[in-house]
């Protein structure tokens, strides 16, 4: 059997190669040596020797040997012995020979049916024909009967996939793809119980040959079927991927059925064709037949495709009702037309090459184009459905809150008995604010452009590979081809692929840093800045070096591929490198601590920091400096290299202990009630209220003096908030204070003078004031406190 | 099968029980001769050696006439529940149920001619005979018995599926049930077509099969002419029994198209409430559940319509005052699930002209059912109504 199949192959092989032109392949070898030794006039070989170089050319062994030499030999022949005159001669030939066997397939039209049913007769007798029937039947049956068993134990799943409702498109997509799944098991079911079952028997040749090329034919079709309801689901609307409703879809489901069909029995037929020719000698009109009936077959596959474009194109634009602009189909139906008719014709004319280039070409520009529109389609309905959701989830927190207040509005009622002053009250001491819709932020917009590029990348990389695969190019291989058009064919591929790579990574790295640079908003006056400000700084010299980066090495290896030795120049730009490193080290150090400070976070614009003696507000951060003002104005310029460990005041939360001195009778637990009646108030100022993470508390006595005790407080705000609220909580401690009766301890020496009873008031305080210096010194004007904005 | 009979008619479940006892009898043959096929796969001989069980027994006396009788009976009722089908848009199921039935005869007469002709020739039908007969004499002939074979099974294991499937306690019986219902037809297959590969050589001259003490050795017990006669004299009946088949068939359709076309039709307008609501208008005279199906709502019918299983109940929300009442079968199905006294079997349900709201009692696809607690619609086959 394998021998068959490579029978069969050669013989394509040595068909396409007669007739096709262009590429380096194994077949050219044979007829441009041959016509280089005998001109004009070759001898026809007897039916023996063909059958003997078929024979031979199915031999597994002198295929590898053809290939191997070809792929050594190819590039040498090519280019040393035919010029490209007498390449355009051997196309011109080869196209007059088509033609020519084209002729001769038309003029034997008529006779066709009874060649056939000749050749037909005299390889299978009806018997086996009728048993070719059963077998195929019989193994289609089995096939389906294990496939029909599978389906049992699958199918609650599956109703369940199909049934259940899907609001996210990623759920859409993993259902559709769980689905396929399943439904590509039971395809693998069938394929083992139909061409399994029947390759574990022994059977005549061309029997096996036949039934096996229709039961792949139908595992072919119904594989095809499978992935456009994949894409299509056109009875599961659930699942359905593509942006169009149930009729469109049923329709074009249907009309993929019969292009598959179509293409499908045609090349099986003419694989059948081929199979009984194969055993024929070559003599007759066998190949005349043979590419009479592969060019009817051809003819019927581009009427039902230019049927099924027709068709299709105009239902879809009735059932679709809106959405589609009428020129746009138009252009799109006729592209595709003259696509088909272009490739037909370069088929008909036998340049294969031109054909595959024709195909792949026309095929991956509009299938780009759609697949980008598709993922741009995937992701706005994932985005609305999100976006749905956050507005449900809003509202629903609305109405959460409407009730309640309905709720609380209906309590007090009950309870005042409709008292409308203690109603109003009420509601103007609750002052209800209903929370606020948060703003929506698309999660896919950075996602969004990437997928489409890589999308993009991943379909032109396939394209590049299937026309290398359709030239009979190996792009693997393409460094040993030493040709012209090899040469400049690898420098292309290479380029391209240098290039597509660096665009994904270019458009990643874009997307992303200006959605930060756009989502950035600067401060409001008198705010501390966010943990974005940082960012911003950095994101525009990354996004340069990036650039430069990327396009280095694109060109570096574009003028590799070129055949450019760029060695010395990458040996140059690493001495320029050094010497400017070594010039700039001091700058190239600030510029690099500066990055890992900005990374650490170690500061923000506008915090409030110290570096060792100097202490201010970050005003600027550059990529070399930072400035940072002193609350009395100066201004210190500070290069990041300089920096070894950084102080911030202005992170999250500071805490301020104060001191009250009070005399040993005082109430503790009064001080207490008060101080956390103080704390009651600050909390509820409307200006630094909100700033308050905890309030003014008394630590109770701290430590005990000669003459008082030292009750501590102490309250946590935000940064920078302290100090204001530091005035108001001294402020408004000591008139409490005052007003309960509690005194401030103040130093008082007593000076007891023995028998000093006489003495005048005015002496005695003098006394008294020589006594305190004594004790404690010359009171002079208090130490000034630490520095604080 | 949607039933059109007057409410309440005891001629439907009469029907029933003929159907499925006398369905059950044939199928019974149906299997012993599949599995004396299935023995091909080891040799001719082997077949040959169990044919007096698993083939000859059925066609002894008394269970030849059984076989006959059940057929005929089978066939009959069947023309009249052709002749109440209120609609022709069946699910696949049902379909394939009823194309497969419909062939059945024309493609199993030959056949059944052709092995009483035998005996007339004074032959033994041994399988090394007749596989050399539709292997190799007549392989179009060959061809027709794995298409009745296909046809006969596909007609009998749907028949006993939709039947096991409306019963209690169906979930076990269907995991040895699937099994055997592939695997059957499917090693019958492969056995005819490996005994098939033992005898085919010989009629090409090579070596094969030869059967040891064969029976026909000697040849016919008539002459030429005489035996040539009794060939086309079995050929012209099976011919002509096929024939009466399908015209009994097409009288059947024909009758069911007057008594169809003589129904007054008004419109209903039906909205399915709850997941998945969908409404739609449509002509009266068929079935809620037929409507639902013609018009694509997705519905659960695990007996795909009989009126036995009770999953495609409905709650019926508005109309419910011009609706027929339940007859016998209908309630009992209801009462058997504790139903509320508003809903009723879309299955059996006829909609008058007007409007009607309803809410299906279990999902399309039994999402709110628990099916191992029930043990009631384990399996998931039919729930694709649509």
């Amino acid at each position: 059997m394998g021998g068959l199949r490579a029978y069969f192959l050669a013989l394509v092989a040595v068909f396409l190669v007669a007739l096709s032109g262009g590429t380096p392949s194994v077949a050219q070898m044979i007829p441009s040596t041959s016509s280089a030794q005998e001109p004009a006039t070759v001898p026809a070989p007897s039916p023996n020797d063909v059958k003997e170089f078929l024979r031979l050319l199915g031999d597994p062994g002198i295929q590898d040997w053809l290939r191997e030499s070809a792929t050594s030999q190819t590039a040498a022949a090519v280019s040393a012995d035919v010029s490209l005159r007498d390449q355009i001669e051997g196309q011109l030939a080869q196209f007059g020979k088509r033609a020519r066997s084209l002729a001769l397939a038309w003029s034997i039209v008529p006779d066709i049916p009874q060649v056939l049913a000749d050749q037909w007769e005299s390889e299978l007798s009806t018997s086996q024909k009728v048993r070719s029937l059963t077998y195929i039947l019989t193994f289609l049956l089995i096939g389906f009967g294990l496939e029909w068993l599978y389906r049992r134990f699958m199918d609650l799943p599956l109703l369940r996939l199909e049934q259940a409702p899907k609001d996210a498109p990623l759920e859409k997509l993993t259902g559709a793809a769980t689905r396929a799944v399943i439904i590509f098991g039971g395809l693998l079911v069938f394929a083992i119980g139909s061409i399994g079952a029947f390759q574990s028997f022994e059977w005549h040749p061309l029997v096996e040959g036949l039934v096996l090329d229709f039961l792949t034919m139908v595992l072919m079709l119904r594989i095809i079927l499978a992935v456009s309801l994949f894409f299509q689901a056109p009875y599961a609307p659930e699942l359905r991927l593509v942006p169009y409703s149930t009729p469109v879809a049923k329709h074009l489901h249907w009309l993929a059925r019969v292009l598959a069909l179509t293409v499908v029995l045609a090349i099986a037929l003419s694989f059948v064709l081929a199979r009984l020719t194969a055993f024929q000698d070559m003599a007759g009109d066998l190949p005349a037949v043979f590419l009479a009936q592969t060019v009817a077959l051809a003819i019927v596959v581009v009427l039902v495709s230019w049927g099924c474009i027709w068709v299709g194109f105009r239902r879809t634009q009735i059932l679709a009702q809106s959405g589609c602009e009428p020129r746009l189909m138009r252009f799109w139906r006729n592209y595709l037309t003259l696509l088909v008719a272009a490739v037909f014709g370069t088929w008909l004319i036998g340049a294969f090459g031109l054909m595959w280039a024709i195909l792949v070409i026309g095929m991956t520009v509009p299938g780009v184009k759609l697949l980008v529109l598709w993922i741009d389609h995937f992701f706005d309905q994932s985005t609305t459905a999100l976006y749905e959701a956050h507005k449900a989830k809003a509202q629903a927190e609305l109405d959460a809150f409407m009730a309640a207040e309905a709720e609380k509005a209906a309590e007090a009622d009950t309870v005042s008995g409709g008292d409308i002053a203690g109603d109003a009250q009420a509601m103007t001491e609750i002052a209800p604010i209903p929370p606020i819709e948060p703003e929506f932020h698309d999660p896919y917009a950075t996602t969004r452009p990437i997928v489409q590029r890589a999308a993009r990348f991943v379909v032109l990389l396939g394209a590049v590979f299937a026309l290398a695969a359709a030239w009979g190019v190996n792009i693997f291989a393409l460094s040993e081809d030493r040709s012209l058009g090899g040469r400049a064919l690898e420098v292309l591929v290479d380029s391209f692929v240098a290039l597509l790579f660096a665009d994904l990574v270019w458009t990643w790295a874009k997307t992303v840093i200006d959605k930060r640079l756009a989502d950035y908003e600067p401060p409001v006056d008198g705010q501390a800045p966010g943990p974005e400000a940082r960012m911003i700084t950095l994101l525009p010299l990354l996004r340069t070096i990036l650039l430069v980066t990327l396009l280095t090495m694109v060109s570096l290896s574009v003028l590799t591929s070129l055949g450019v030795n760029i060695a010395p120049i990458l040996a140059g730009a690493g001495i320029l490198g050094i010497a400017i490193g070594f010039g700039t080290q001091s700058l190239v150090r600030d510029i690099v601590a500066g990055i890992f400070f900005l990374i650490d976070d170690a500061f923000r614009l506008g915090e409030y920091i110290e570096i060792g003696e100097l202490v201010g507000t970050v005003e600027g951060i550059s990529i070399r400096s930072m400035r940072i003002r002193h609350h009395r104005g100066k201004v210190h310029t500070v290069p990041y290299g300089e920096l070894k460990s950084l102080t911030n005041h202005s992170r999250d939360w500071v805490i301020m202990k104060l001191e009250f001195r009070v005399p040993f009778d005082t109430d503790l637990m009064l001080v207490k009630k008060l101080v956390k009646k103080v704390g009651a108030e600050l909390a509820a100022n409307e200006h630094y209220g909100p700033s308050i993470l905890s309030t003014l508390k008394s630590q109770g006595v701290r430590r005990m003096e000669e003459f008082n005790m030292v009750v501590g407080v102490k309250f946590m705000t935000k940064p920078g908030e302290q100090w204001l609220v530091r005035r108001d909580a001294y402020q408004k401690v000591r008139d409490i204070f005052e007003a309960n009766g509690i005194r401030m301890a103040e130093r008082n020496v007593k000076v007891e003078i023995a028998g000093g009873e006489h003495l005048s008031e005015e002496t005695r305080q003098a006394v008294a004031g020589a006594a305190q210096d004594a004790v404690q010194g010359p009171s002079g004007p208090p130490k000034p406190i630490p520095d604080e904005p | 099968m949607p039933d059109a009979t007057a409410p309440g008619h005891p001629a439907v479940a009469y029907r029933r029980a003929i159907m499925i006892s006398t369905g059950l009898i044939l199928f019974a043959f149906i299997t012993c001769h599949l599995t004396n096929l299935i023995l091909g796969l080891h040799s001719v001989a082997l077949m040959d050696k169990w044919r007096w069980v698993l083939s000859g027994l059925w066609t002894g006396p008394g269970f030849r006439q059984l076989l006959v009788f059940a057929m005929t009976l089978h066939f009959l009722t069947a023309l009249v529940s052709l002749y109440y089908r209120n609609t022709l848009r069946l699910p696949a199921y049902d379909l394939a149920q009823m194309v497969a039935g419909i062939l059945i005869i024309p493609l199993l007469a030959p056949h059944v001619f052709g092995i009483m002709a035998y005996a007339d020739l004074g032959l033994v039908a041994t399988y090394d005979l007749v596989l050399r007969f539709f292997w190799n004499l007549s392989p179009l002939d060959g061809l027709r018995q794995v298409v009745l074979l296909v046809v006969a099974w596909l007609h009998g294991a749907i028949g006993i599926y939709t039947w096991l499937r409306s019963r209690d306690g169906s979930e076990r019986t269907m995991r040895f049930f699937y099994p055997f219902v592939v695997l059957v037809p499917i090693l019958a297959m492969l056995g005819y077509v490996e005994a098939g590969r033992q005898v085919i050589p010989i009629a090409e001259g090579g070596t094969g099969y030869v059967m040891q003490n064969d029976p026909n050795a000697d040849g016919m017990s008539v002459d030429g002419d005489e035996a040539a006669d009794i060939i086309a004299k079995a050929k012209k009946d099976g011919r002509l029994v096929g024939q009466m088949s399908l015209a009994l068939v097409a009288l059947a359709f024909l009758a069911r198209w007057i008594r169809v076309s003589r129904w007054k039709r008004g419109q209903v307008h039906v909205a399915y409430l709850g997941r998945r609501p969908a409404q739609f208008s449509t002509e009266t005279g068929l079935t809620l559940l037929e409507m639902a199906r013609i018009n694509d709502v997705p519905h659960a019918n695990v007996c795909r319509g009989r009126g036995r299983c009770g999953t495609c109940r409905v709650r019926v929300m508005q109309g419910a005052d011009h609706l027929p009442p339940p007859d016998a079968m209908e309630r009992k199905v209801l009462e058997h699930w504790n139903a509320g006294p508003t809903e009723r079997l879309a299955c059996q349900l006829h909609p008058s002209a007007g409007k009607l709201q309803v809410e299906r009692v279990i999902q399309a696809d039994y999402s709110d059912l628990d099916y191992q607690q029930t043990g009631k619609p384990s399996d998931s086959a039919q729930k694709r109504a649509v």
